[in-house]
Formats: structure tokens, sequence, C-alpha cells
């Protein structure tokens, strides 16, 4: 058993306390109950003896047993404030709940720390956030203190964000993507506003608002997901907007604001709906009444959540976290006019706007999106964009909205937002201000928005301008820039689908930024340039010509332009092209044309086909004028010729022709 | 004996017409009757008390006949009619201070010997303890009776019953004869002849015991905790408590710290008759104390539990006792703990948790065994350990109270120990 002469010997030597921590120890060996009696005499015997007490807690800790060792940390921790043995312990704790470790002791911490009276754990938490020498640690360890009881929020939680203000403001950080503003926006203010009974000044919430915006919107901007001071983020982009509109909701209920609780509702359309009935029939007042405040404020947030959404569809590269990890061959989309290639609108639209344009209202259907984008992306795109543009009009309704929202992008540094340029174009271009777009874009330099993407809405709005030179001139300089890619046969060549508007608004359209897509585009322009240019009065072979081969690319659809370019090739009584033979293949508008040789056909003089050897050595030229049957024969057989070259690719086609035939087609359009 | 012209006999006779067990059941609700106005307005007089009684006599228990002349004591049957018919009436009672009030006038002992907290072991010769089936001899037929309704109660998960009789301990006091006659007839009904080799207790509550009826058992616990051990330096023999017994008590106390606890947070006020006197308190912890205090010096002649012993094939098998005894002694500490955060809570009803008293006898029945092992210094030094450790933690929880110069001088009589020597000297 216990005691051997040496030991007894020993044991005379030691001083009460140690005796009694000498048998504690000792007793270990033999069996836990004895174990447990000499702690409890121990405890009982030195209660101001630190290495007592500590021993039991020790004991208790190593058979885990964390309800036990709670009880003797407790008192430990209450009773023995200087002991360094004591802050280690606390140390430790401190760190498990912080961190989610798996390791026993870890585990054992976090158990013991939930069986202590929460009067103990706050104590303990707030004494180790008062012996941190850093700020940003004391900081964090309140924020532990208040996420493992947020019961206390209103005792620390404005002294803890005037702390996170303060330190932030003199801290050496640039943006506001750092340390500080994190725990501040992403941990404290949504513990801070849940609480309905804290006090803070109205000020200091508009304050806050502009604090979490500008964080949420400069972490998405900065394309990483790295925040300055923080090691690793766990922040997620799908959370963050949550999050903000979490803290709007909060806000709104502080501050007594009715418009905010459409954060709860996830809808954009709605919530626009709500934000414009509220502009309609709530007097604003000045910039510092209420009404005026949470107009702005909301409509700001749900302009930069919309915005970040329409952008992020329309360029995923333009903030890369959402991507991170998942590398998805996405195509850029584009925003550009629909082109309408002939007069008649026999198409009607599937669905009509519901209201009027003074109501701004989100449902205008008049944009489309390419077909090459999912319905579920595309209809994300279409509603994000289109509250995007309503915010931003409603922003700009009143001289007192737009100087106060001008404030506020200021304040947000939206000149560092390199996508915001562009969209002001789109809402230009949505709003039918095409110089205004026009100049915007050209403002633009090169890195924001790449030559072929500025060059192919250049083109679409130069069209909608008529000025029709500069549209042609900037569709051929994007094809002759296009990198030499065939299509893809499966996908047939069409033009691209749109849907009048009736109500003066242009249709807009998001094409993919893609080989197949762009010479679509480029096609529906110059089409839709040489249908005017073609169809006019006057001698303009070359344009009738430019047109029948561009028609050819989406056959059989506009055949009314051809029937109208034959019509008036009939009237002129003779027609010339001498890019026919290289450049028109298509069966259907062959036969048209050598019908019009025939005399049923009005026995049209036609000069398209370049002359054959015999006929340069025999010097007649290849004309089908009346009479010269031999000419007529030669015709035939180029005609021939002509439909044997049917089935090649119409696409390549079509674009060697734009590429190769730059100078005629500019020439056409100057015309 | 009835008294004529009033209307009492009206009862008597309605009463006669029936047959046993009927008439009990009646008898039974007529008592309820009676004893209304008893336990919430006045106490009795004894009128009426006499008249109880005589129906409780002649109809409840048939020990007298319609002349008042002693019958026949019951039947088994009819006993164990009797015990059903008692069984379903404290069941369905709702009112706690009449269910006391009828358990106590039927309940009443004969020529009732005043409580003493300090037993003299008159009623039955200690030895009869190891002699089973023995326990019910000497008790008069009542207290067979309650003593079998007991053991039938705890069969029947019967907790009105159990409460009902935990109140009458105290209230006649833990250590009185007739406690420690029934805790007796309990032990042998559930610890001796009925073990757990027996297969028989499987349906009883005796585990969750603590829990569903606190008080009974801590009441029965100090009257256990009296029936074995060696009693004070004059008494015969140490007598170690059934191993079973034992087993269970250490799973009972470690399980519930507050078990020991529970009389002196019970109010019982409220639930006994008007104008009632609650008596003090026991508790089981200076009892069970002394069995692990004794037990190293005492070891157990008793060689049940083969299976244990396969078990520990290599220790001896006082030591695998010993550890019960260990369990037992931690638990008790853990228990004595709990006094303070009771007081903190201020449900403490008694200041007095173990008198002074109580361990006084214990050291002087230590110091004859010391005596008498006193080749057996290891022994002895656990011994001392763990009062060293009883004392130590008594003190500092609260739970000795009153004068403790009489024990400090009592223990420095003890041979030598080092811890007892720190606590003597801490509170001299």
């Amino acid at each position: 058993m216990r005691t051997g002469v040496i030991d007894e010997m020993q044991e005379n030597q030691l001083s009460d306390e140690e005796y009694v921590i000498y048998r504690t120890k000792n007793s270990h060996k033999h069996d836990l109950a004895t174990a447990k009696a000499w702690m409890i005499t121990a405890k009982t015997l030195f209660p101001r003896n630190f290495a007592v007490q500590l021993e039991a807690y020790t004991t208790q800790k190593s058979a885990n047993n964390p309800k036990e060792a709670a009880r003797y940390f407790s008192s430990l921790f209450f009773d023995f404030p200087n002991e360094a043995e004591l802050w280690e312990e606390v140390q430790h704790i401190t760190c498990a709940l912080q961190k989610a470790n798996s390791n026993i002791i870890s585990q054992f911490h976090r158990d013991m720390f939930s069986h202590m009276l929460t009067e103990v754990q706050h104590q303990l938490l707030l004494a180790m956030a008062e012996r941190a020498e850093d700020t940003l640690e004391h900081c964090r360890l309140m924020l532990v203190l208040l996420s493992m009881l947020p019961q206390f929020v209103d005792t620390h939680g404005k002294k803890l964000a005037d702390t996170l203000l303060t330190s932030e403001k003199h801290s050496h950080y640039q943006t506001p993507v750092n340390c500080f503003r994190k725990l501040l926006v992403v941990d404290l203010l949504p513990t801070l506003l849940s609480s309905r009974t804290i006090d803070v000044p109205q000020k200091q919430l508009y304050r806050l608002i502009l604090k979490s915006v500008d964080f949420y919107v400069s972490w998405f901007a900065s394309g990483s997901t790295l925040i300055q001071g923080v090691e690793e983020s766990e922040l997620k982009a799908e959370e963050a907007w949550t999050n903000l509109f979490k803290i709007m909701f909060a806000m709104g209920r502080k501050l007594g604001w009715e418009l905010s609780s459409m954060f709860s509702i996830n809808n954009r359309e709605l919530m626009c709906q709500n934000l414009w009935s509220f502009y309609h029939s709530t007097p604003l007042g000045g910039e510092d009444s209420p009404n005026f405040r949470q107009l702005i404020y909301c409509t700001t947030v749900v302009l930069v959540e919309s915005l970040y959404e329409y952008v992020r569809k329309i360029n995923p590269l333009s903030f890369q976290i959402p991507n991170q990890g998942i590398k998805v061959d996405y195509t850029p989309l584009l925003l550009v006019p629909a082109i309408l290639p002939s007069r008649d609108t026999d198409q009607e639209p599937a669905l009509k706007r519901r209201k009027d344009d003074s109501s701004s209202s989100c449902s205008t259907l008049h944009v489309t999106v390419t077909k090459g984008c999912h319905v579920p992306t595309a209809s994300t795109l279409l509603s994000s964009f289109l509250t995007a543009v309503s915010c931003w009009e409603l922003l700009q309704q009143t001289e007192e909205l737009r100087s106060e929202f001008a404030k506020i992008c200021s304040h947000l540094r939206t000149e560092t937002w390199l996508w915001l340029p562009s969209f002001v174009a789109d809402v230009l271009l949505y709003q039918g201000l095409y110089s205004e777009a026009l100049t915007k874009l050209q403002s633009l330099s090169s890195t924001l928005l790449n030559p072929q993407s500025l060059l192919l809405k250049s083109a679409g709005i130069s069209f909608c301008l008529r000025n029709h030179f500069a549209a042609t001139e900037q569709i051929l300089h994007v094809i002759a820039d296009l990198p030499a890619e065939s299509s893809d046969p499966s996908v047939p060549p069409t033009i691209i689908p749109c849907s009048s508007s009736p109500h003066g608004k242009p249709p807009l359209h998001f094409m993919a930024l893609n080989h197949t897509e762009i010479v679509q585009y480029a096609v529906s322009i110059l089409v839709a340039c040489f249908r005017d240019q073609a169809l006019r009065n006057g001698n303009c072979d070359f344009a009738i010509g430019h047109l029948i081969v561009l028609l050819q690319y989406d056959w059989p659809n506009n055949a009314s332009l051809l029937e109208e370019s034959l019509e008036k090739i009939r009237r002129q009584g003779h027609f010339a092209y001498k890019l026919f033979s290289s450049y028109v293949i298509q069966v259907d508008i062959l036969e048209e044309i050598a019908f019009l040789v025939t005399d049923q056909g009005g026995a049209i003089n036609m000069d398209i086909f370049p002359p054959s050897a015999t006929q340069l050595a025999t010097q007649r030229r290849m004309t089908t004028r009346r009479g010269d049957l031999g000419a007529r024969e030669d015709f035939r057989a180029a005609m021939k010729r002509q439909m044997s070259r049917s089935q090649e690719n119409i696409h390549n086609l079509i674009v060697q022709f734009m590429i190769r035939e730059r100078e005629a087609i500019l020439q056409a359009m100057k015309v | 004996m009835a008294i004529a012209g009033s209307p009492q006999p009206e009862l008597h006779r309605m009463l006669r017409r029936l047959d046993f067990p009927q008439s009990a059941k009646e008898a039974l609700a007529c008592l309820e009757q009676l004893c209304l106005p008893l336990a919430h307005t006045r106490p009795p007089t004894s009128k009426q008390l006499d008249y109880i009684g005589e129906i409780i006599d002649e109809f409840v228990f048939c020990e007298i006949d319609h002349k008042g002349a002693k019958r026949k004591r019951l039947n088994p049957i009819q006993e164990l009619q009797l015990l059903e018919v008692l069984l379903g009436y404290f069941a369905a009672g709702e009112d706690k201070v009449i269910l006391n009030t009828v358990f106590m006038m039927l309940f009443t002992p004969p020529h009732t010997p005043s409580p003493s907290p300090s037993p003299s072991p008159s009623g039955f010769a200690r030895a009869d303890v190891f002699t089973p089936g023995t326990a019910t001899v000497t008790l008069s037929d009542r207290m067979r009776i309650l003593a079998r309704l007991v053991s039938a109660a705890v069969a029947s998960h019967n907790l009105a019953v159990l409460n009902c009789t935990g109140v009458w301990m105290q209230q006649l006091g833990c250590l009185s004869q007739h406690s420690l006659n029934l805790s007796r007839v309990f032990i042998e009904d559930y610890f001796v002849l009925n073990t757990p080799q027996s297969n028989i207790t499987s349906t009883s509550c005796l585990e969750e015991l603590p829990q569903l009826a606190p008080h009974f058992t801590a009441c029965f616990l100090t009257a256990a905790a009296e029936l074995y051990g060696g009693i004070d330096g004059n008494r015969s023999a140490y007598i170690s408590p059934p191993v079973y017994l034992l087993n269970t008590i250490v799973n009972w106390v470690s399980s519930n710290p507050r078990l020991c606890l529970t009389p002196l947070t019970l109010n019982l006020q409220p639930l006994l008759p008007k104008g009632s006197i609650v008596m003090t308190s026991v508790t089981p912890l200076a009892g069970l104390l002394k069995w692990c205090v004794e037990a190293p010096l005492n070891p157990s002649q008793e060689k049940a539990f083969p299976v244990k012993f396969e078990k520990t094939k290599d220790s001896k098998p006082e030591w695998d006792e010993n550890s019960n005894y260990s369990q037992l002694h931690a638990s008790l500490l853990e228990s004595m703990q709990e006094r303070s955060v009771l007081q903190n809570q201020q449900q403490l009803l008694q200041a007095e948790v173990i008198s002074p008293r109580h361990l006084l006898t214990l050291v002087r029945g230590l110091l004859d065994s010391c005596v008498k092992n006193n080749t057996n210094n290891e022994k002895i030094q656990l011994s001392l350990d763990r009062l060293a450790q009883s004392v130590q933690v008594a003190q500092s929880s609260g739970c000795l109270y009153g004068n403790t110069h009489e024990l400090m001088q009592a223990l420095r009589t003890l041979p030598y120990n080092r811890l007892l020597d720190i606590v003597v000297r801490r509170y001299s």
C-alpha cells in the first residue's frame, strides 16, 4: 500500500499542504473514489491554497469530467486572479471557443465552458479581453463573449463598436476591407442590432449603414476573399448579401423605417415596387428627414446588390470571389440594341409592358437574353438589370436625391468600381439616350471595356443614331479582328430574336460574346444598314448585292427583303454586281435571280458573272441581254456552278465577305 | 363499546352488513370523512379518537368483533386482501394531509414509546438480522401489516404509501424501534431473502427509489445505517450490512448527492394534520459514515457475490469490498458538500445535519476496534483517514452543528494519523 518506511520519513518532511497534495496525487494510483475523497478533503482544508485547488481541477480535467472541472475552475478563477497558471488555462479556453478544433483538449475546454454559470463565463471572457495587449485581440475576445452570451450586448455592444471604429481610423489600412471593419460589420452589427433594448443614436446608425455597404461592396469589388489583417476569411459571397439585408432590416427596425421591412422579402421586383410606391406616396421632406433617409439608403442597398448580381452575370471575371475554385467556361454577355432587320413587325411581343414609362416599373420586357443562357441565369440577369436601372432612375428623380446619392457615391468611392461606368452606359442605352450613351462609352478607357465589346455596342448605338456608315465601319472592324474560328455547324445561324417596343424604348438584347453571336449581330446590323441603303431611290446595285449576300446568312428569314430587292432590280431593268459569283450560293436566291433573266421574269439584264476564258477570247460579255442566246447559255452554266456550291458553309462565307470586301461594303454605304 | 343513542351506531350497522374485504374498503371511506375535519381544522377530541379507533379495529384490521371481543388474527389470504384494499385506497387518494392523517390513525403504534434518536434495541435481538424470515416474528399484527404494506408498495410502485411511510417514520423518529422494525422487514424482503440472484426484484422500483420516494428512502437509510455496524463500545459484535444492501446504497447515494439531505429540505408541516408538531429529522449521513470508517477493521464474513470474486481473482475479497466503501465514503463527502448549495438556495429547514454526538459514539467504538486490531496499522490508518476526512468535510460544509469540543477531545485519544492531526489542530 501507500507507505514504506522511506516514504514515511519523507512524508514527515512535508508541510500540511504538501502532505495533503501528496496523498491526493498518490491516491490516484489506487481507486477513483479514494482519490475523490482526498481531493474533497484537500479542497475544503486549504481553500486558499492555489496548488491544492489547481490539483483538484487538474484531476477532473485528466478524468475528462467537464462538469466537475467547471465547478472547480470557476472557484479557481474567482479565488486566484493572480496566478499565471490560471491565465494559461483561461487562454486555452478562449482559444478553444474561437476555433472549432476537434481535438480532445479543445473539446474538453468547450464542454467545461458550457457547464460554467453564465456570470462566470461572462467574467472569464471579459477578464481575458481586458488582459489582451492588442486592440484587435481585445475586440476579437469581446466578440467571442457576445457570440456566446448575446444577452450582454447592451452592456458591451456600443463601446465595442466605438473601439472598432476608432481602431480602424488609427490603423494603417487603406481599404474598408480590413479586420476591424470585418469584426464590426460581420460579427458585431448583427448581434448589436438584434438587441431590442440597446439605444444607438440615429447618426451612428446612419454611419454604420454606410460602413456596412462600403465593406461588403468593396469586398466584392476587391476580387478576392482576403480581408486585410484576417488570417482566413470565412465570409461567403452568398451569405454576404443576406447579411447586409439582415443588417438593413434590423437597422430599419431600430430607426422605425417602414421601408426596410422589404429586406425580408427576397424578391427584387417587389422591393423595387416598394421603393417606387414609397417614393410616390410619401412626402420625402428634407435631407435629414427619416423618409428621405430611408428611401435613399434602402434604394442604394438594393441598387448595389442588383448591380453586383448584374455585373456578375454579364461578366463573372469582374468579381472573382464567387468563381473561386469553380472554373466555369463562361462567355461574357454584352447589352446591345436589338436590331430589327425588317420594317414589318410581323411578330408581336409575347408580353407587353404592363405599365407605362412614368412608373419605371421593373416589368419592362423589351429586353431579351441570348438563347445560350440558361433560363434561371437569364431571368436573374434580367431582374437584376432592371432592378438596378430602376433604382438608378429612382435616385435621379429629384435634385435632392441626386445630390445625396452623389455624396454616398463619393463616400463609397464608386470611382474605383471599374464596372460602374459601363453600367451607366447601359442605363443610358436602356433609356434610349443614344448620343449620351455613345459619349459615355467613348469616355471609357479600353481597360474597362474590351475593344470588341466597345465596338459592338457602339455599332448598335450608331445604327440607332442612323449613322449607318459608322455602324458598318465598327462592325467590319470587329469582324476583321475576330479570331479565326469556324462556327459550330450544329448551331444554325439565326438572326438575333427581338421584339419591338411599342412605347418608344429601344428593344435591347444581351448577346453572348462568342464567335457565332458576334457574327450574327454583325450581319443583323449590316442587313439593317443595307436595307435602307439598297431600297431607297437611285442606283445602288452594290448595296442591293451586299444585301442579297447577307440575306443568305439567315435564309429564309427576311425573305421579304429579297422580294423588295428583286422588285427594285426589276424596276431598274438591269443589275450589275461583280461579287455575285463569289458570295451568292443560296439555291432559292439563285433561282429567283435566274428567273429574272427569263422572259417571264422580265428578261432583266444581269451583269453578275465575270467573263470566262472563251468569252474573253470572243470579246463577248456574259450578259443576259435579250437575243444573245450564247450568253444566256453561259449564264445558265454559271448559275449551275453557283448552285453546286450551295453546300458550302454559309457562316464562313459571310465572314469572308465581311473581311475581304470591306472596302466595297464601305463604298456602298458612302454612296 | 358503541355509544347508544348517538348516530354513530348507524355507521357500525351499515358496515356490519358488509363482508370483508368490502367492509374494510367502506370503513376506509368512512374514516376519510371522519378525518376530514381533523386534518384541516382542529385536533381531535379523545372521544373522536376512540370512535375512529373502534372503526379501525373492528372493520379495517378485524381485531375485535361487534361486542369488542378479540378476534382471530386474519388468515394470510385475508391479509393479502386487506393489503390490496389499503394499497388501492392510498393510490386513489388526492389530499396528502388526509392520507397522512388516515395513515397515522391506522398505524398508531400500540403503547407508543417516545421517539428516541438513540435507540435501545429492545424489540429484537440484533443477531436476528442474520436469521432470515424472523424479522416479523416479534412484531404486533398491526406493525406486521404495515411492514408488508411497505414491501408491497415498493413492488407495485405505490408512491402514496411510501410517502406516507416516510412521514410516519420521521414523526415517530427514524431511529425509533418502530422505524427500525419496519426497515428490518424491508431489508429482509428486498436485500436478504430477495437478492439479485433470486431474480424476483426485476419488477420493483428499487433502483429508482431515491427519485420516486426520496423522503422515504432517506428515512429508510437512516434506520438501515443504524441496524448494522458496531454501535458504541458497549454493544455486541459488529454486524456487516448485507452485500446487496451495501451495493444498492452505494448506487443510490453516489447518483443522488442530495438524497441524504432530503429530510432537511422537505417541509412536513403542510402535509400533517392541523396542530401537529414536526419532528426533527435525522439524516443517514452519520450512520453511513460510521459504516465506512468501521469497515476496514471489520471485514465482512459474508461470502456472497461469487461473480465479483471471479472478476477480481487476484485481489483479496476484503479489498474488493473496500472499494464499495471507498465509493460510499466519497459519495457521502460529496453529499455533505451539497449542504452549502442548499443553504445558498435557502432550502434548508434545519441547521443540524450531523450531530457531534453521533460522531462521538463512532470515535468511541473505533477506539475499541483499534485496540483489538493493533497489529494491522494499515487498516487502522485507512479508518482514521476516512474519519479525518469525514470530520474535515463535515466541518467545512457546515454539517457539524453545535459544540465540537468534546468530539475534538475524543479524536485526540485515537492512534496517530497525520490527516487527523491536521484536522484536529485546525478545529481545536
